[in-house]
This record gives C-alpha cells, structure tokens and sequence, in this order.
C-alpha cells in the first residue's frame, strides 16, 4: 500500500448476487487530486465506493482511506464525505434539522460552514426533505458531505439531479477542497462530468479495470469528429493524407473528419486550404471505450497492472 | 449511547407509541369499566363461566372467572394484553434495521465514523423503551383503575402480570429484530415472527388440551410470562430472568450477524 495514498484499492474484489460485483480494481488516489472514476451504469463504481465506506465487505483484497482498512476501522471516516448514488434522507425531517442530526453523530459543529453551503447551493435549510425536488435533495447530500471539511471525498455521480447553475457552483466548491488538499474521487457515466474537475481517470467496465489515465492522454486516443468549415467547397482528399485522421466526408463547404490523436498538423493543412471554423465534437465515454478497446487494451493492461 | 439517534427514533415512534399506549389503556378501562356489573352477584356470570365446557375455561385460564384475578386473567392477560405487546413489538422490531435499509437512508447511516453495533444497539433501545413506555401505560392503568373499578389486588400481582408482559413484547421484538439484521427485509422479518409468535401462543393457549402441547409448553415464551399465573402468584423471577436473558441473546446475535454482513442498497 501507498503510504501517501488518501485511498488505495489493491486488488479488490466483491462479488455478491450472481453478477454484480468488482474484480481486482487497483489504484490510488493522492491528498489534492480529483480523480474521475467512470464506467457505464452497472459496471461497479458503486459497488468500489461502497466499499471504501465500509458497507461492504471486500471478497478479497483491500480498500484503505488514509491508511485504513475501510472495513475494519470506522473511526477514519471522520475523515471522509460521501455523496451516495442513490441519496436518501430523512423525508421527515427539514434540512436544518437533518444537518444538525448528522453534525450531532459525527460529534463534530460546523453548523457555520453548512450554512455557508446552503447559501451557496441556494438550500434554504428550514425546508422539509419531503417538499424538496429531487435537486434540491441532492444539494442536501451535497453539504453533508462537504460540511465537515474532510480528506476524502468520495462522491457517486455528485452531480446528477442539479441544475447547470448549481452544478458550477458545485465544482467550484469542490476545486476549493481538492486546493486545500482534500483528495477527492469522483464518479460519473459521463466523461463531460469529471473531465473540468479531475486529472486522473479511471475507467471500468463489467467490474473490470480497463485504463487508469491522465484525462487529456485520454481523450487524445480517442476517436472523435471534427467538422471544418471552408469558405469554398474543397476536395476531400486533401486531408486523408494527413496522419491520425481515418475518415473524411465532404458536405457542401463542410469537411467532417473522423481522427484520434493530435489536431495540429488536420488544422495546419485544413487553413491553407482557407478554414473559417471548427467544430469539435467531444469524444463520449463509449468512443473512449470503443478506442481502448480496438487498440489500446495491451496498453490498458501494463497501465492497470 | 448515541443519543441523536434515540432521540430520533423516538420522535420516529411517537405517534406509534402513543397510540399503542392510547389503545392498551382503553382495553384496560373498557374490562375494568364493566367488572362491577359481572362481578355483582346477580349478573349469573359464575354461572354460564360454570357451563362452559373446562376445555374452554382452561384455554381462555378461565379459573375463579369473577374474582378480580380471574377475571383480569381470563379478559387481559390470556389473549388481548399478550397480544398488543407482541404485535407492537414485532413491528417495531421488525423494522428498527430494515427501514433504513429498505429506504436507503442506511448507507449515509452506517457510513458515519461510527462503528456499526453501536447503531445497532441504539436503535434496539429504543425499540426496548418504547416497549417499556407503553408497558408503564398499561401498569398504571391498571394500578389506578383496579380499585376504582372496586378490585382488590396487590400492586405486586399487577406489577408482576405487567413486567411479564413487557418482556413478553421485548422477547418477540428482540427476535423480530434480528430477522431484521439477517436479512434487511421488513416482510420477512415481520412474517417470521408473526409466524414463530403464533405457533408459541397456540401452544401456550392450548397446552392444557393438547397432550403434545403440554410437554412443550416451557418452550413458549408465553408460558415464562404468564405460566405461573401472576396475577394470583406475584413474580416468577426465574423465568422472567429466562425472558430477559433470551431478549438480550437475540440482541448479541443481532450484533454478531449484522456487524459481519454488507449494508443493502
């Protein structure tokens, strides 16, 4: 294990039912690093956070949160927030109360710091859960787990239920804890989620390690389009001479380029040839899979090893 | 004892605990509020209590029917008190554990740095109190109400009856609970022990008539509550210590299964 690890998954395994379960999931995250953790809906994120905060049991291998073994000491979560996928509070309860009543467990006041989190989220605290939307919900999850300034957060898709707004203010907030040295792991099915926030990615899928990388690495091999506009209609064939583009087809004054890789040397050729824009069509998490998994899975091993 | 979340089951339960308190004192004052009229000479009740076949009056404890004891015995305490308690207990055993699970407040729950059987241990005292309130509802109805209703007898008797029976609540509760922590399922847990509490009941009910009954009766909880007949007899210490010991056996197995197992989602 990494001693300077905030958390560290060392071959971790869980299975439990018949199919859903993770299988020798390893890496580290370190005190000040956002790290996205993606997978389609299914593939076991959960299940890895969930361990992490002590709910399951690990099949075998190990889960440490700041040198802990996440299963046997509850004490370290002192340390911890976690946002939970599927949030579910006290309906009965108002916001302010439900904060009190976990500031109380965690034997921990720092009613001014959530308060200063509902005004940022615009949650007003004398609320009831029941009456709030599904958003707003999410906000209160939000500033539990932000609340008591931790080392660790751990936030399963954070970010589902809030509005665009709110979701800035959010990032914002977590880029200020990650800047004080909190090391945060995020999860998401949707790269655009994590891809402002973390720098380090990992990405399973059917419980399995496929790639654990630097975002931009990332997004570098995957396959992506790019629609180039012309002031004259041009041929297309001036471009499938240039390296890392697999396709092109001309609509109009359009060019629309299938590529992987580096975009300098497409736009070097496509301006001689009088570009007036680009438009870019970010990779989805299932091109970045489709990529990883054509040609980059020998790679993917050595990384996830 | 993590206060916060007493106080929060409570204020959970507290419709629930007045109400069933609300009940138990009703029953009380209704049999009580009618003893003078059977117990005046004239009302002929020994006299059709005499008739009824003794299969009948051993299973409904029917022995001495207008004498306060016999009466109380046979109206309260050999069907509808017993019963109250264990229902009210089942229920909130039952769904002490598997509510937070089954509504997934539990992963926050359980997710806080503390350590699980604490949680645990919270919320089946507050289960235990809230038994223990109503269980005072029903003593002090009965203390209060006894000689009013012009019954003469000891406190002992109805303080033994009623400890009696707030174990005999806590015993199924305890069980109910750790249905509850095997298996994170209110349904089951809540069918298990109706089922387990019945078939005790039957057997306490019917081992006077039964011949197979009677040699398991010691088995039934209800037989160490009520088996020695408390409102005649006082306290039978040793098995209500039985019932105590087989409440807290039943915590400790809780403990033990739920502290080992994953929290559901």
């Amino acid at each position: 294990m990494n001693r300077a690890s905030a958390i560290s998954l060392r071959d971790l395994t869980k299975f439990y039912g018949r199919q859903r379960g993770i299988e020798g999931l390893s890496f580290d995250v370190a005190p000040g690093e956002a790290f996205g953790f993606l997978g389609p809906n299914g593939a076991g994120k959960t299940t890895a956070i969930r361990v992490l905060l002590g709910l399951l049991r690990p099949t075998s291998g190990h889960a440490f949160v700041l040198g802990a073994d996440a299963w046997r000491d509850h004490d370290v979560r002192k340390r911890v927030g976690y946002l939970p996928g599927s949030l579910a509070v006290y309906k009965s309860m108002t916001v302010h109360a439900y904060l009190s009543f976990m500031m109380r467990m965690r034997e921990v006041d720092c009613s001014l710091d959530a308060a200063a989190l509902c005004e940022r989220l615009t949650l007003d605290p004398s609320r009831r859960i029941r009456d709030l939307s599904k958003g707003n919900r999410q906000k209160v999850g939000v500033v539990q787990a932000f609340m008591h300034s931790p080392d660790v957060l751990i936030l399963d898709e954070p970010t589902s239920g809030l509005d665009p707004l709110v979701q800035r203010e959010f990032e914002e907030i977590l880029r200020e804890h990650r800047n004080r040295g909190a090391a945060v792991l995020l999860s998401s099915h949707v790269l655009s989620e994590v891809e402002h926030l973390a720098e380090q990615v990992a990405i399973i899928d059917h419980g399995r390690l496929v790639v654990v990388e630097h975002i931009h690495d990332l997004k570098a091999r995957a396959v992506r389009t790019l629609d180039l506009e012309f002031d004259s209609p041009v041929d297309p064939g001036i471009l499938t001479a240039v390296p890392c583009v697999t396709e092109v087809s001309a609509h109009g004054t359009t060019l629309t380029c299938t590529m992987t890789g580096s975009e300098a040397e497409l736009l070097r050729t496509a301006l001689e040839y009088g570009l007036v824009t680009v438009v870019s069509h970010e990779p989805s998490l299932e091109d970045i899979f489709l990529a990883l998994i054509d040609g980059g899975a020998d790679n993917a091993a050595a990384t996830a090893s | 004892m993590l206060l916060p979340l007493l106080r929060k089951t409570w204020s959970d339960h507290a419709k629930g605990i007045v109400g069933w308190a609300a009940g138990t004192a009703s029953l009380v004052i209704v049999m009580l509020w009618v003893y003078p009229t059977i117990a005046s000479s004239n009302s002929g009740m020994d006299q059709i209590s005499a008739a009824f076949p003794p299969e009948l009056r051993e299973m409904f404890r029917m022995n001495d029917y207008t004498s306060p004891a016999g009466y109380l015995s046979t109206e309260l305490f050999s069907f509808m008190i017993p019963l109250v308690f264990v229902a009210m207990g089942v229920s909130w055993g039952s769904s002490a554990i598997t509510d937070e699970e089954e509504h997934g407040t539990a992963d926050l729950l359980y997710s806080l740095p503390i350590a699980r059987w604490r949680i645990l241990l919270a919320k089946w005292f507050a289960v235990m109190i809230a038994i223990l309130t109503v269980g005072v509802v029903l003593w002090a109805a009965l203390a209060i109400g006894t000689p009013l209703a012009g019954m003469d007898l000891g406190l002992t008797e109805l303080t033994a009856a009623s400890v009696g029976t707030v174990l005999l609540g806590g015993v199924f509760a305890s069980l109910a609970f750790l249905f509850g922590a095997m298996t994170g399922r209110k349904g089951i847990s809540l069918g298990l022990s109706i089922v387990l509490a019945l078939a005790a009941f039957l057997v306490y009910m019917l081992a006077p008539l039964v011949e197979v009954f009677t040699r398991i009766e010691n088995l039934s909880p209800f037989q160490w509550a009520y088996g020695n007949e408390p409102l005649w007899n006082g306290f039978d210490v040793p098995r209500l210590v039985l019932l105590a010991v087989v409440t807290v056996l039943f915590l400790a197995a809780s403990l033990g299964v739920y502290t080992r197992r994953d929290i559901g989602s």
